[in-house]
């Protein structure tokens, strides 16, 4: 563990899910975590088993939903897609972050 | 949205031990991937599988996370919360004779008290605006109540300005001689026009007339009519004549 790596804040993985969802299409559980792994450049602590309470989470919520499949390998897997309430979704929650992060950086920039 | 989000976790819910299945397949399936992965990137085989574990997380920890994000995970706490509250009743069971009792007492006084409230202060009578209608009571010093002197009746009547309309009567017991047996019976002797006054009308036959004061003309109730007539429309008149020679005789 480098110090790089930060604890993924709250909410901020539906984010990742839903977002890596919509650029790449259905994935099972272990490709998702991979995914989102690679994304972060490693620089983010994740446990990848943290991303199934968020799956089941996001499914109640009626976001993504899942269907078994096979895997490339020819194992069966439960892939996870994003529905058109979840892309509703990753667009109002892409719209927060962005003003979350804008005024952020206001602050930061703010000199003495 | 949260009706959908119920019935997504009620149907996870339903499936119950067949959705525990499919989740166990579906880690072991992930840790099957990771293993593979590592493996391809050189590992030995027990390494692949410890560097798999390690980066899934530890398994009963993700199962109890994703309980805790189900979203009627409430309805699972509530169900161990009543199952130990029962258990301990069960071993105290003095303690919860006591406590039934005290309860039991308690939702039963207050439905009595809340039933008196209710009829009397809540829907006091049953006639049309009962809430224009008012009890007379004399006070004075030589003494007063309800009971009124016919005179004093006539007078507050002449009052018009303050009632629509006054009336009066007087509960009476009379016993009743028209059966196989001498009956006593509640009554109240009234002024002919109170029935119009409290906007009721007989189901059958005729109100007072406004001259029959002190004629021996009854109505007799419902529960009457049925027990002591016999409820029949056909034999009414006739009876009614009956009842009311027989009132003669009450004195």
């Amino acid at each position: 563990m480098s110090e790089m790596q930060a604890e993924v804040p709250y909410g901020v993985l539906d984010l990742f899910v839903l977002k890596t969802l919509d650029t790449m299409g259905p994935l099972h559980g272990f490709g998702l975590a991979r995914r989102i792994e690679q994304t972060s450049g490693q620089r983010l602590q994740i446990n990848q088993g943290s991303i199934y309470p968020a799956l089941l989470r996001l499914e109640q919520n009626g976001w993504i939903r899942h269907e078994w499949g096979t895997s490339d390998k020819n194992r069966r897997a439960k892939f996870y897609a994003l529905t058109d309430a979840g892309r509703r979704e990753l667009r109002a929650q892409v719209d927060r972050w962005e003003r979350t992060a804008a005024i952020v950086a206001r602050f930061l920039e703010v000199t003495p | 949205m949260i009706l959908r989000k119920w019935l997504a976790s009620v149907r996870t819910r339903l499936r119950g031990a067949a959705a525990e299945r499919d989740f166990d397949e579906e880690l072991r399936t992930h840790l099957e991937m990771a293993v593979e992965e590592n493996l391809a990137r050189g590992m030995g085989e027990r390494e692949a599988i410890r560097a798999a574990r390690r980066s899934l997380g530890v398994v009963t920890a993700i199962k109890e996370a994703r309980r805790q994000a189900d979203s009627l995970y409430w309805l699972d706490t509530l169900l161990q919360d009543v199952r130990y509250g029962a258990r301990v009743l069960r071993r105290a069971p003095r303690f919860t004779l006591a406590v039934v009792l005290i309860l039991g007492l308690g939702v039963g006084m207050t439905t009595a008290v809340f039933a008196i409230v209710d009829s009397v202060l809540l829907n006091a009578v049953p006639f049309a605006d009962a809430q224009r209608l008012v009890e007379l009571n004399r006070f004075g010093p030589t003494g007063g109540g309800p009971s009124q002197p016919a005179a004093m009746v006539e007078s507050w009547r002449n009052e018009g300005a303050l009632f629509d309309g006054v009336e009066a009567y007087v509960r009476v017991e009379r016993v009743f001689l028209g059966g196989r047996e001498p009956e006593t019976m509640q009554g109240a002797r009234v002024s002919p026009g109170l029935l119009r006054l409290l906007g009721v009308a007989p189901a059958l036959g005729r109100a007072f007339a406004p001259d029959e004061a002190l004629s021996t003309v009854a109505i007799v109730g419902h529960a009457t009519w049925m027990t002591r007539f016999g409820g029949m429309r056909a034999s009414l008149a006739g009876r009614c004549a009956s009842a009311t020679a027989s009132s003669r005789s009450w004195g």
